[in-house]
């Protein structure tokens, strides 16, 4: 370095800062900024003696020649680039101005490596690479955001939640063929925003410049303004923003370096993303302990099972928060469950999640809250673990939910018979209940408690709202059977104002509700709805055919309202084609009135 | 004349059509007046007058006509047309900065420092080919190339330091520089015979080497601004009869050497006037003694007589001719296809022509003789 | 001993403050000065400057017998000079021949030793010259703030090597810049970055 006479020293000194000063506020240039690596630069990564700037990536003479004078080399690793099943783009090895950036970033070439300088004279810094943390990509670009792909029409007619790029702020450029680059979201030189960014990610307003999610601008997720204090799963990580809507995609997802690759989401256990604030503390309800109950939906039994494209048919038995709740569109259920006048309607919890519909065809998304269920449990992926054996086995609830079957709750399809006199009000013939009003979490607060709503967890197996006891032999009382109860009214049953012989039977026998009726639905098989009306169908571990001339037969018969006949043997006790009839209800008198058309089903 | 014979083509089949099917213009007008519009636009499109400029300016008789200015060979040949063109990747012929030039049966060759790389265009074709490396040597700064009798390149490579041989397909290379290591900047080359001039701006001489062994002959020169002695000699001809002449870049003047290389005279000398030299770079020397000498400081092409004497000063009125610029390198052609010589007017009898480069990025193409 | 005692005393610092390691008058000793070359004789402003000649010559040329005796060629080098003569005295010189090229294909050993594939051609490439200074463009600042800085000029409207370099190297800088390049303050006088 020259020795300076001091006149031109100082006056030097004046004109560099007068440049400076003048140049920009030091937030949008790049002076002053992290990618000031001169020495006098604010970052621990800088030269230890070179004075000037720009000179790390560009020089004016002798550059390569790439458009912005560029001063470095291109690094010519071969990148490990981002895979998912749910991509609809092609991506391809990063080229151009992402290349640019990894130069530095991809930890592979010498911070001071620059093509104005000899190459046995690099400039010395203060770190050689770029230190591994967050800023090191490494080569392995399957956990970053992808880059190097077309972000063009066809891209976004094929994937519905990405906006088309006519419509992306210009803010955010794209190559010369659309091409998404690094400098799509970055700009180098201005750092106003953070992390050099081009527009803020306060709320996620970069990330839906481009990703167009269903139900996301009015979901919960982007609209709380819970603080993200009290975390269970990361409680120490720091967070950009303080409240979860500021926050936005930034909660679950983790654009650079995402611990979970496919999606990038920033827990290894997909529903380590959910239970990390829905443990009680940041979010209103406490689902961690729900499925921590005897019958649950417990997420945390498998890992890397799930996957957004499984067809309900050939899916591997798994459970995941994601399987029945779409977080990107998730709203709150302020109304709460009522059985009987919303249930089967989809709300806030399960928006636009998908589904399965009672026909069997998965759908992208549900419109009722059973299709969320039968994506599972409509086709006999699980079963439930206290199968009961019965006349006619339904494979999967889909079957005994159909409209034609001769009886069912009407989940899918309300019910015609009219002979239902036992129903609570609001409840009536003719009403369509939902899975939930029988499967939920016992502490739910649609049921009167103090918990989330929703089948995550429940004491009563399996994954009940109410105790149900299904083994022969149970005295009778109010908690025997509380889920039945919860519609049909307790004093209906015993009074025997329908099957005139309930009290003898379910308090005289301690036979449980389960012996005769089938809680689903039962599915078109021997006799139809002759045999099988009212949920009939015996569990044949408590009721064994009968011997009768004609042969062993197990057999009920439906003969008219409030009448019938059975052909069974139970308790020790034979019934051949027993008949009976309610003295009360013959006659035309009905307790619905509004039913439709008479006629049997 | 390939670009109207061209038009003939698709005029006529133009013609063609337009009688099978009902037109109303068709059918009001006769199709040979159609047809004859269509090739009178065509032929009045493919040569534009206006780039012509006569020196010395009219009305005095015409000695040299600028014809044209070029960036592409395209817009000096058009070429044929390919049908196979569609498939096979266009690879442009546009130059970056051109230096030297040599001209021979019908190729010219172009330097490109911007590019690393020389040009071969071939006129007659209109095909254009960028020579990157010589089996492998590349091309660094490739600053001048010389076309000996047997159609072999001398490309010389200043920061390599050689002069690279090769023939016209890149095989049977071989590097001449002086032994022994010395520093060496070839400049600018020339042939005669067997004989291979190389300007060096190491030492500021002229070193001859033999075509045929590669070996230095003799030197010529050295520093100095006496007679025989040069500064920064950028440039080398040599005539037909084996005389050398020499650009004498910082000392502004032109030198001449007999074949056994005595010194034989100098003409030019710094000062803003005719006669006077700017830096005199590349330089070209007719059949008939007729020096044509790139001059980048005066921006203008002197014409002396290899006896000294000024014949013409080729520049504008404004001191900016257009495609001069930054002059630099100049080839005399003689024989060139018909694609250059149709571009001379019908009143003006071309006995050879000049290419001249512009270190700015064009070329252009002189026609010299009588006419008017 | 005497002798030799003024001679370290005086001579040898003499030789070191003539020796041309005064950064501050930036011309002498510096590449441009060819008052050292060997080869620039008795006028070393005559390598960038076109000397004038008072005498009109003679004779005109032979072909060209009515050409104004009294033309003058070459042009007046002076920094506010019009387009284009900020840039070609320059290249006459700086394109690999004379002295360091400056457009185009480089140092070979740079290329051989960082080799990473350029995308484009095999060239290097160079601050752009020659061409309009952009005229409203929030990338760069507005042209008058650029000349109002004093040291920084566009010829013409242009940028030239002559905006950034000067060629008798009065500020004394490396690179013979016109201002330092401390913090880039040169880069950033014309870009906003």
């Amino acid at each position: 370095m020259r020795r300076e006479g001091k006149f031109w020293g100082v006056a030097q000194a004046l004109g560099a800062g007068l440049c400076v000063v003048v140049a920009a506020r030091a937030d949008e240039s790049v002076v002053n900024s992290k990618h000031d690596l001169s020495a006098q630069g604010p970052g621990p990564i800088r030269a230890v003696q070179e004075n000037e700037i720009c000179v790390f990536c560009h020089t004016p003479h002798n550059a390569a020649p790439q458009t912005p004078l560029w001063n470095r080399a291109n690094p010519r690793t071969h990148y490990r680039i981002y895979e998912s099943s749910t991509t609809e783009a092609r991506i391809d090895q990063p080229s151009g101005p992402s290349k640019m950036c990894l130069s530095c970033h991809d930890g592979s070439m010498a911070l001071g490596n620059v093509l104005s300088r000899p190459v046995t004279h690099p400039i010395v810094m203060t770190a050689r690479t770029i230190p591994p943390g967050t800023k090191d990509l490494t080569n392995d670009l399957s956990d970053d955001h992808p880059i190097g792909f077309r972000y063009d029409r066809a891209l976004s007619n094929q994937d519905r939640q990405l906006k088309a790029p006519e419509i992306v702020s210009p803010d955010l450029p794209l190559g010369a063929h659309g091409e998404m680059h690094c400098t799509t979201c970055h700009d180098p030189h201005n750092n106003e925003l953070g992390d050099f960014l081009r527009e803020s990610d306060q709320m996620s307003l970069i990330c839906i410049s481009c990703h167009d999610l269903k139900g996301w601008p009015a979901s919960s997720h982007a609209l709380s303004n819970k603080t993200t204090v009290g975390r269970v799963v990361d409680a120490t990580e720091r967070l950009k923003y303080a409240t979860v809507g500021d926050n936005g995609c930034m909660n679950c997802h983790k654009v650079h370096s995402a611990p979970h690759r496919e999606r990038l989401l920033r827990f290894q256990r997909e529903e380590d993303g959910c239970l990390n604030c829905h443990s009680g503390a940041v979010a209103s309800f406490n689902i961690a302990a729900d499925i921590g109950k005897r019958s649950n939906h417990d997420g945390r039994r498998r890992t890397d099972v799930h996957d957004p494209t499984e067809r309900s048919l050939t899916m591997r038995r798994h459970v995941e928060c994601v399987d029945c709740h779409n977080p990107h569109a998730v709203e709150h259920n302020s109304i709460g469950q009522v059985a009987g006048t919303f249930g089967q309607v989809l709300k806030g919890p399960n928006f636009f999640a998908s589904g399965t519909t009672i026909s069997g065809r998965d759908v992208q998304q549900a419109s009722f809250l059973y299709e969320v269920c039968l994506k599972c449990h409509g086709d006999g992926v699980r079963q439930g673990p206290s199968e009961i054996t019965r006349q006619v086995t339904a494979y999967g609830v889909r079957a005994a939910f159909q409209p034609s079957n001769p009886s069912f709750h009407p989940v899918a399809a309300p019910r015609r018979n009219q002979d239902v006199i036992s129903l609570i009000p609001p409840l009536r013939v003719g009403s369509m209940i939902t899975c939930t009003d029988c499967h939920n979490s016992d502490s739910a607060r649609a049921l009167g408690g103090t918990g989330a709503n929703g089948p995550h967890g429940s004491i009563n197996e399996p994954l009940l709202a109410r105790n149900y006891d299904t083994t022969d032999s149970t005295t009778e009382s109010g908690h025997a059977y509380a889920l039945c109860y919860a519609c049909h009214a307790r004093e209906s049953i015993l009074n025997d104002e329908s099957f005139p012989l309930h009290r003898r039977h379910v308090v005289g026998q301690r036979t449980p509700c389960s012996a005769c009726h089938d809680p689903h639905g039962v599915p078109r098989g021997s006799g139809g709805s002759v045999n099988h009306a009212s949920l009939i169908n015996f569990d044949l571990s408590i009721v064994t055919a009968a011997k009768t001339p004609g042969g062993s037969k197990i057999e009920y018969l439906d003969t008219g309202s409030f009448s019938g006949s059975c052909t069974l043997a139970c308790h020790g006790v034979t019934h051949v084609n027993f008949p009976y009839s309610n003295p009360r209800q013959s006659g035309s008198r009905r307790i619905s009135s509004r039913a439709t058309a008479g006629g049997r089903p | 004349m390939d670009a109207a014979g061209k038009t003939h083509a698709t005029s006529f089949s133009w013609v063609s059509a337009s009688i099978r099917f009902a037109h109303p213009i068709r059918d009001a007008v006769p199709s040979w007046v159609i047809g004859f519009g269509v090739l009178l636009g065509s032929c009045t499109a493919t040569r534009p007058a206006a780039e012509l400029a006569y020196f010395p300016a009219p009305p005095s008789p015409a000695r040299v006509v600028q014809l044209r200015t070029f960036r592409r060979l395209e817009e000096l040949v058009p070429p044929k047309p390919d049908p196979l063109s569609l498939f096979r990747q266009a690879r442009g012929s546009a130059i970056g900065r051109p230096a030297g030039l040599a001209y021979a049966a019908g190729h010219l060759l172009i330097c490109d420092l911007e590019l690393a790389c020389v040009h071969d265009w071939d006129l007659e074709t209109g095909t254009a080919r960028r020579v990157h490396d010589a089996e492998g040597v590349e091309f660094l700064h490739p600053v001048a190339v010389a076309v000996d009798d047997d159609g072999r390149w001398y490309v010389a490579d200043t920061d390599r330091g050689e002069v690279i041989r090769s023939t016209a397909s890149g095989s049977d290379v071989r590097r001449i520089k002086p032994a022994g290591g010395a520093r060496f900047r070839p400049v600018s080359v020339a042939v005669h015979m067997d004989n291979l001039f190389v300007a060096d701006i190491a030492a500021h001489e002229i070193q001859v080497y033999s075509t045929a062994t590669g070996d230095l002959v003799r030197h010529i020169g050295g520093v100095g601004d006496e007679p025989g002695k040069f500064y920064f000699p950028l440039g080398v001809a040599s005539t037909r009869d084996g005389r050398l002449l020499v650009s004498d870049t910082m000392n502004s003047r032109v030198q001449v050497f007999d074949p056994q290389s005595h010194f034989l005279r100098a003409f030019g000398q710094p000062g803003n006037r005719f006669g006077d030299m700017g830096k005199p770079k590349h330089l070209g020397v007719s059949h008939d003694g007729v020096v044509f000498v790139a001059d980048a400081e005066f921006e203008c092409v002197h014409v002396f007589s290899d006896e000294g004497q000024l014949l013409l000063v080729l520049v504008g009125d404004d001191g900016r001719r257009k495609g001069t610029g930054v002059p630099f390198g100049i080839a005399l052609a003689y024989d060139v296809p018909a694609a250059v010589s149709s571009l001379v007017p019908a009143d003006f009898n071309a006995e050879y022509f000049v290419f001249l480069s512009n270190g700015a990025g064009s070329l252009g193409v002189y026609a010299v003789g009588v006419g008017r | 001993m005497m002798l030799r005692m003024a001679f370290r005393i005086v001579v040898i610092p003499l030789f070191i403050m003539m020796s041309g390691e005064t950064p501050k008058s930036g011309f002498e000793g510096s590449k441009h000065d060819f008052r050292k070359a060997e080869w620039a004789k008795s006028d070393p402003c005559a390598v960038c400057h076109t000397p004038v000649n008072e005498k009109p010559p003679a004779m005109p040329p032979l072909w060209d017998p009515k050409a104004d005796l009294n033309r003058t060629f070459g042009t007046p080098l002076a920094r506010s000079a019009g387009a284009g003569s900020g840039t070609a005295v320059c290249i006459r010189c700086h394109d690999g021949t004379v002295a360091r090229n400056m457009i185009g294909r480089k140092d070979p050993f740079i290329s051989r030793e960082h080799p990473g594939r350029f995308e484009a051609g095999h060239g290097r490439k160079d601050h752009p010259v020659g061409v309009d200074y952009p005229p409203i463009d929030r990338r760069y600042r507005p042209a008058n703030a650029v000349t109002a800085s004093g040291s920084v000029t566009l010829p013409g409207g242009k940028v030239e090597c002559t905006s950034c370099h000067d060629p008798h190297n009065f500020s004394g800088e490396k690179h013979m810049l016109v201002m330092s390049n401390a913090r880039s303050a040169l880069c950033l006088t014309c870009h906003k970055k």
